[in-house]
């Protein structure tokens, strides 16, 4: 943060106006004035450097997702500063209550943004999240899996943009899909609190001689999914009713779990191959 | 006058993984026109995927030809040369081991779909005729 001297800093339209002393011995609402009227720079890094420690607290809230907090403070500082830019005086609230949801959206938005693993239209990504949210809606206003059609008129698309949205999801990185339900949920999804009641299941998963000794190095979250689909009979829409996930979501984890199963077996097969070579030298 | 053509259409996709974005895209498509519910959907692209992905990446492409109704989806897809696969889809006892597969495509096909029929067309390739109703 650079060293702000009185009188240097102002920027705004409205011309600088002189300090009498210096920001950090003005109140919030004097510094607010300032940026408000005058676009004043020194006043607004005063905020700023206030309502850091704010950004921080927040930021360690996502520490265990796998971005470096100092990034993530840089982010939720971008929403500082838009909270700070757009802050309304005349609304009665303080500050810290308006900029709490705006940091904290800078920071979901970037996770949302790094967890697509391939390029997608931000006009896609935003649909797909709309459409988890209009298919659980709809799923249980119809007692049953809504059609395309019903997806487009429920989102005021066209039924393409619909069929583009859901292909464009599967883009969506895998890494963030036990982070949270959906990419706008305000905390993460505890998938795996769900899981206790289900253990005693798994063992007749593991009885079936279907992929056993890969199924074991699944993780507890994969096997149940795939339990509750291939074992139960489950459809996709039941199993997301059962954890508590969109279908969308399901329908996900069901690849990326099978996905991972294609691995481990094919990782089996080259060291039972690798082990016959061995033997025969 | 009624259009009495049945809405059939016929992909003709590469081998291997890469061509499936486009084959789900022309199934979403299709669903579309047929109000089939979502998890019809997936499940049937679920299933033309396990395919497709035990299919060796070496050989001729593969023939994707979907059909829809009111009863709901119908896929063939031919082209296919896992032997592995073909013994699996026709034996008798279903739970018997693909052996060779990646995974064990009979009983996650089993799952997946309604019906399921394997179709010689010749020589060392065969089709696979899967069905998904849409109730």
């Amino acid at each position: 943060m650079p060293a702000v001297e009185p009188g240097h800093g102002s920027s705004g339209t409205a011309g600088p106006v002189p300090y009498a002393e210096r920001p950090d011995s003005l109140s919030e609402r004097e510094l607010l004035i300032r940026v408000r009227d005058s676009k004043d720079q020194a006043a607004r890094e005063e905020l700023i450097t206030r309502y850091l420690p704010l950004v921080k607290s927040l930021a360690r809230r996502f520490a265990s997702r796998g971005q470096p907090v100092e990034d993530l403070v840089q982010v939720g500082s971008i929403g500082l500063i838009k909270a700070i830019d757009r802050f309304d005086l005349e609304r009665g609230v303080e500050l810290s209550t308006y900029a709490t949801p705006t940091i904290m959206g800078e920071i979901k938005r970037y996770f949302r943004d790094k967890g697509w693993a391939v390029k997608v239209p931000r006009a896609l990504q935003d649909l797909n999240v709309r459409l988890n949210r209009v298919i659980e809606q709809l799923t249980v206003e119809l007692h049953r899996s809504p059609t395309i059609a019903e997806l487009a008129a429920a989102t005021q698309v066209s039924e393409e943009e619909v069929v583009e949205a859901m292909e464009s999801g599967r883009a969506y990185s895998s890494v963030s899909l036990f982070s949270g339900g959906n990419a706008e949920d305000d905390e993460s999804l505890e998938l795996l609190d769900v899981l206790g009641s289900e253990e005693e299941a798994y063992e007749v998963f593991e009885q079936r001689r279907m992929l056993a000794p890969a199924m074991s190095r699944l993780d507890s979250r994969e096997r149940l999914i795939l339990h509750l689909r291939f074992f139960e009979g489950m459809t996709q829409t039941q199993v997301a009713a059962r954890i508590g996930i969109s279908q969308m979501h399901v329908s996900r984890l069901i690849r990326k779990s099978i996905e991972n199963l294609r691995q481990f077996m094919a990782e089996d097969e080259a060291l039972v191959e690798a082990a016959r070579g061995r033997g025969k030298v | 006058m009624v259009n009495e053509t049945p809405d059939i259409i016929v992909l003709h996709i590469p081998r291997g993984a890469r061509a499936l974005p486009v084959m789900r895209v022309v199934m979403g498509g299709v669903a579309s026109r047929h109000d089939v519910p979502l998890d019809t959907l997936d499940d049937l692209q679920l299933a033309i995927e396990t395919l497709v992905i035990e299919e060796p990446t070496d050989g001729k492409e593969l023939v994707l030809e979907l059909s829809a109704g009111d009863d709901g989806l119908r896929v063939r897809l031919s082209g296919l040369l896992n032997q592995s696969v073909r013994t699996a889809l026709v034996a008798v006892d279903p739970f018997q081991p693909c052996e060779g597969c990646l995974l064990d495509v009979r009983f996650l096909l089993d799952s997946l779909v309604d019906s399921l029929e394997l179709e010689e067309t010749g020589g060392d390739s065969y089709g696979v005729i899967m069905e998904k109703r849409a109730s």
